[in-house]
């Protein structure tokens, strides 16, 4: 399968000012990524771990204080990898929507809460769409809401009137209007009851298989990237840290961290004691030396403080940065 | 077994809209629960179920329309709301926005010392502060003359726990503590209700949707749907037997860590709270699997079966 978007190197640091003071938060920390057509990708790891500024770097979105340090970010449109970073402001904001688009965390300050639903579609559309009048757009609208199997009279509704899992799909809705080819999506169950939690992941999945497009998902709960991935990795201090299917991260996890995330949470059923991981997450200004897990790590050895371990290929298609046994 | 708390026929109606197009929505409808001394009682359900509301009635932020609580057999009394609220204390979600961020933590924590009248002087509250602190596995230098900001979460989230201990409550209202913080977190929170119920005899009020955790917890647990307990009981009849479809349909939801083991059935939500409340009969039928005539006519009672309540007709038969 051919890659759809490719990260070499990508550094993306947040990089502040206090008094003269300078601090840089190394928050995107030398990631390589190869997203391939038609795939479901997920990115897991705690918050503070990078997940949400690897999707702003994706999206190509740097505004200051988040800066690009160095690498490169490719998108394959027309059969061409272009090179992103070196396009106009004008240029990224063409792909935007039309082959690239996103879909934020939280939906309730997505969309504008006094103007009704069909105005932020309309608004998308407009900016895209050359259309001859405005009952094209509507018309657009209510064909691509059907064939997401949500009922166009949403359309009409405030977004303070639709319940928070139907919200997200509408939001979810604008983002694949144009029907891009990839669409990032951050955190976009969190803060949802399962039910509409797994409402929101089965239009995903739906729109997938129909579209044939990419999705790269960053969401800390491992149940979802079990429903919903096909490949996945695990990020930590602004890293990758492993790499594989989803089918063989949770069958042979290596690094012990993706282990505990798998193995952390409670069942129904299982009544057992439970233990959290100690310690926090580390500090993304002054991550600890070596591998940034060690001082949490329980099979920590001498040299996982010294020297930094390389995200190496261990069978086909699997990577992990952890020094083997 | 000692009744810590007891909720009685509680109902709490808001009406919603102008003059011109009033509807009168019923938030928590008839809720009924108690909780024993050293018990953790989960109160899950969907967002906008009315658990929440049900836990703002109980601590008194909103006027319940009618219904008692009863707090160790008395009822509150208005006048005498300190002596409540030092029985009862909360935890709420996000505990970036419970600390006032312009104070330090230790202020807040002395504020609420001197607030109830707990020690006499400063040398005192400390030694108070500082054991309950402990209590949550934080200490006072990890708080003393910082901004809430300066903590992580999980800190944040256990300094939350620790000065709703301050006044020594017997009964703690946990409002979705967990589902803020990182799930490598998770577990460390919900370990500690789990200690502090052994050593001190806490009771808690869980309120979630995450029924994982739950399960994990709690002794007793009610499903709540649109202002409604649908079904109660100890948790290891309800989550590993559940009876009513709703339940059926909220623990099938739970995204299981397990590639092999994927939702195959579709379902369908609510565009809408508004529509699901007012229905009449069982506010389920919309979105049951089960659904019969009778059901969208008519509200199902309670009844119990096999030591569980449940309210759904499918059970209407067979009363115990």
């Amino acid at each position: 399968m051919s890659e759809v978007l490719k990260t070499e190197n990508l550094k993306a640091f947040y990089i502040l000012e206090y008094w003269g003071e300078k601090r840089v938060i190394k928050a995107v920390n030398n990631v390589n990524l190869s997203i391939k057509q038609n795939e479901i990708y997920g990115i897991a790891g705690e918050s503070g771990c990078g997940k949400s500024t690897l999707l702003k770097a994706l999206l190509a979105n740097l505004d200051p204080p988040l800066q690009l340090i160095d690498g490169k970010l490719f998108y394959k449109t027309n059969g061409d990898f272009i090179d992103v970073f070196s396009l106009t402001k004008k240029e990224i904001k063409n792909l935007r929507w039309s082959f690239i688009s996103y879909i934020p965390q939280g939906s309730m300050h997505v969309l504008n809460p006094v103007k009704k639903v069909k105005d932020s579609f309309l608004e998308i559309l407009e900016s895209h769409i050359k259309a001859k009048d405005i009952k094209e757009y509507f018309d657009l609208m209510r064909e691509h809401l059907k064939d997401l199997g949500l009922s166009p009279e949403i359309l009409e509704a405030y977004p303070h009137q639709l319940s928070g899992g139907m919200r997200q799909r509408v939001v979810i809705a604008l983002a694949t209007l144009l029907h891009p080819q990839v669409i990032l999506a951050d955190e976009p169950t969190t803060a949802l009851d399962v039910v509409a939690q797994r409402a929101v992941i089965q239009l995903l999945k739906d729109i997938q298989e129909t579209f044939k497009n990419t999705i790269i998902i960053v969401t800390h709960d491992m149940g979802i990237h079990a429903q919903l991935t096909t490949r996945m990795s695990i990020m930590y201090a602004g890293k990758i840290i492993e790499e594989a299917p989803t089918q063989e991260i949770f069958k042979n996890p290596i690094h012990p961290y993706t282990k505990y995330l798998i193995q952390s949470l409670p069942k129904i059923g299982e009544k057992e004691q439970r233990e959290g991981i100690s310690g926090s997450p580390p500090s993304l200004i002054y991550p600890p030396p070596g591998c940034a897990f060690h001082p949490r790590c329980p099979e920590a050895k001498p040299e996982c403080a010294e020297e930094e371990p390389k995200l190496i290929e261990v069978s086909p298609q699997h990577k992990v940065a952890c020094f083997p046994n | 077994m000692e009744k810590v708390l007891e909720v009685k026929n509680l109902k709490k109606i808001y009406s919603i809209g102008s003059i011109f197009s009033k509807v009168k929505i019923t938030a928590v409808d008839n809720v009924s629960f108690y909780i024993n001394k050293a018990e953790t009682f989960t109160l899950a359900g969907e967002s906008g179920c009315g658990k929440t509301t049900t836990a703002k009635i109980i601590l008194g932020f909103e006027e319940p329309t009618s219904g008692d609580i009863i707090i160790e057999d008395k009822p509150i009394q208005k006048n005498k709301f300190q002596d409540f609220r030092k029985k009862v204390q909360a935890v709420f979600q996000n505990p970036f926005e419970s600390f006032n961020p312009l104070l330090t933590i230790d202020d807040i924590f002395y504020e609420t010392v001197f607030n109830y009248k707990m020690a006499k002087n400063k040398s005192h509250a400390e030694e108070i502060i500082n054991e309950k602190l402990k209590a949550v596995g934080l200490s006072f230098d990890e708080i003393n003359g910082r901004y809430p900001t300066e903590l992580s979460g999980g800190q944040l989230q256990r300094a939350s726990i620790a000065r709703s201990l301050l006044t020594n409550p017997s009964i703690l209202i946990a409002d979705e503590p967990v589902s803020m913080v990182d799930a490598s977190l998770r577990m460390s929170i919900v370990n500690l209700f789990s200690k502090l119920k052994k050593e001190t005899g806490l009771s808690v009020l869980y309120i979630t949707h995450d029924l994982a955790t739950a399960y994990y917890v709690s002794e007793r647990i009610a499903i709540m749907f649109r202002g409604n307990i649908v079904e109660m009981g100890p948790v290891d009849k309800v989550l590993i037997h559940p009876k009513h479809p709703y339940t059926q349909l909220l623990i099938e939801s739970i995204p299981e860590a397990d590639p092999d083991k994927k939702w195959k059935r579709k379902i369908s939500i609510a565009d809408t709270e508004y529509t699901e409340y007012l229905k009449t009969g069982c506010k389920f039928a919309g979105r049951c699997q089960n659904v019969m005539e009778t059901c969208k006519k008519e509200e199902p009672k309670e009844v119990t079966v096999d030591n569980v309540i449940v309210k759904c007709h499918l059970y209407n038969g067979r009363r115990a």
